[in-house]
């Protein structure tokens, strides 16, 4: 757009003048699309509200939200607590088992049931 | 007066008190998971947040969703603020970089402008073409455009919300600019410019 080389090529007098004039003339064009172009870019702003839904979903998923952090800030407490109580049954289960014996009973070693032939005198 | 601590009558019931401090103290109640505060923070920016989104993304029901995220990870987060004053700049930077992320996430558009849209130069028409010209930039300077020149913030401000310094700012309107003129020319040499406010 800068439009001043197409002059008559002389240096000095009307020449330089008429190339300066059109190269101002070019700057002034250029700046002229630009402001034309910033106004267009302004003018096409959009002025958008909110819906009236806006309010009502957004306090909806912060609840939301905040039950759902709560969860996963506790949900390590609870998996551990959980294990630990299963366990914690496990183990009175062993113990149940094995105190199931009445008291003072000697739990009976494993005898040998070796089976020898009988040996006859004959 | 930064447009961050503007002040904005909201409805509150608390007579004459300086907005900031009312601000201030709806955030520290909202730390605290006072849903009153965190309604009032929402009538306070909503209007705002939405706007913004919907001149960056060019989408009035994405922009909605992004300012829902905005306001919800600005919830999750507000421990992290230091200061309870500097919400509004938190807020409206957390939307901005949402919207950036948005922008980055969708496929690139291979737009074939057609001069012959913008022929009758309505408002609507004009809006057309503006958002196939954003479309066809490159997301910094789309954003710093946007903020600019839709949006009417100071440079600090930009800077402020894009985390740049004041200079890259500068220099990325200057390119905005110029890309936009060069792209907003091609659209119209066919027709010739319109009236931007028809």
């Amino acid at each position: 757009m800068v439009g001043g080389h197409q002059g008559r090529g002389t240096l000095g007098g009307f020449g330089l003048n008429q190339n300066l004039n059109r190269t101002r003339e070019g700057w002034e064009d250029e700046d002229l699309i630009l402001s034309e172009a910033m106004a267009s870019l302004r003018g096409a702003a959009m002025d958008t509200e909110p819906s009236e839904r806006f309010d009502r979903d957004l306090i909806r998923r912060a609840k939301l939200n905040y039950v759902r952090d709560g969860f996963r800030y506790w949900l390590p407490g609870l998996a551990g607590a959980s294990l630990a109580a299963i366990i914690l049954v496990l183990a009175f289960s062993q113990i149940d088992v094995s105190s199931g014996v009445p008291n003072g009973q000697k739990i009976p070693a494993v005898q040998s049931s070796r089976v020898l032939p009988k040996l006859t005198a004959n | 007066m930064s447009i961050f601590n503007a002040a904005v009558s909201v409805n509150s019931g608390w007579g004459n008190v300086d907005p900031a401090v009312l601000e201030r103290n709806w955030v520290a109640r909202c730390r605290e998971g006072d849903e009153v505060a965190m309604t009032a923070l929402i009538e306070k920016h909503r209007n705002r947040l939405v706007r913004t989104a919907a001149n960056l993304l060019r989408d009035r029901y994405e922009a909605e969703d992004i300012a829902q995220e905005a306001f919800l990870k600005a919830f999750r987060e507000i421990h992290k603020l230091r200061e309870d004053k500097a919400f509004s700049g938190y807020l409206y930077r957390i939307c901005v970089r949402l919207c950036m992320d948005r922008l980055r996430l969708k496929r690139p558009e291979l737009v074939e402008f057609d001069p012959g849209t913008p022929a009758k130069g309505t408002n609507v028409e004009n809006k057309v073409v503006v958002e196939k010209l954003l479309a066809m930039m490159p997301i910094d300077l789309r954003t710093t455009l946007v903020l600019r020149e839709m949006e009417q913030l100071s440079y600090e401000e930009v800077a402020e919300v894009m985390r740049v310094p004041v200079g890259t700012v500068r220099s990325r309107l200057h390119s905005a600019r110029e890309k936009f003129r060069t792209l907003w020319l091609e659209a119209t040499k066919e027709e010739g410019p319109w009236e931007a406010s028809a």
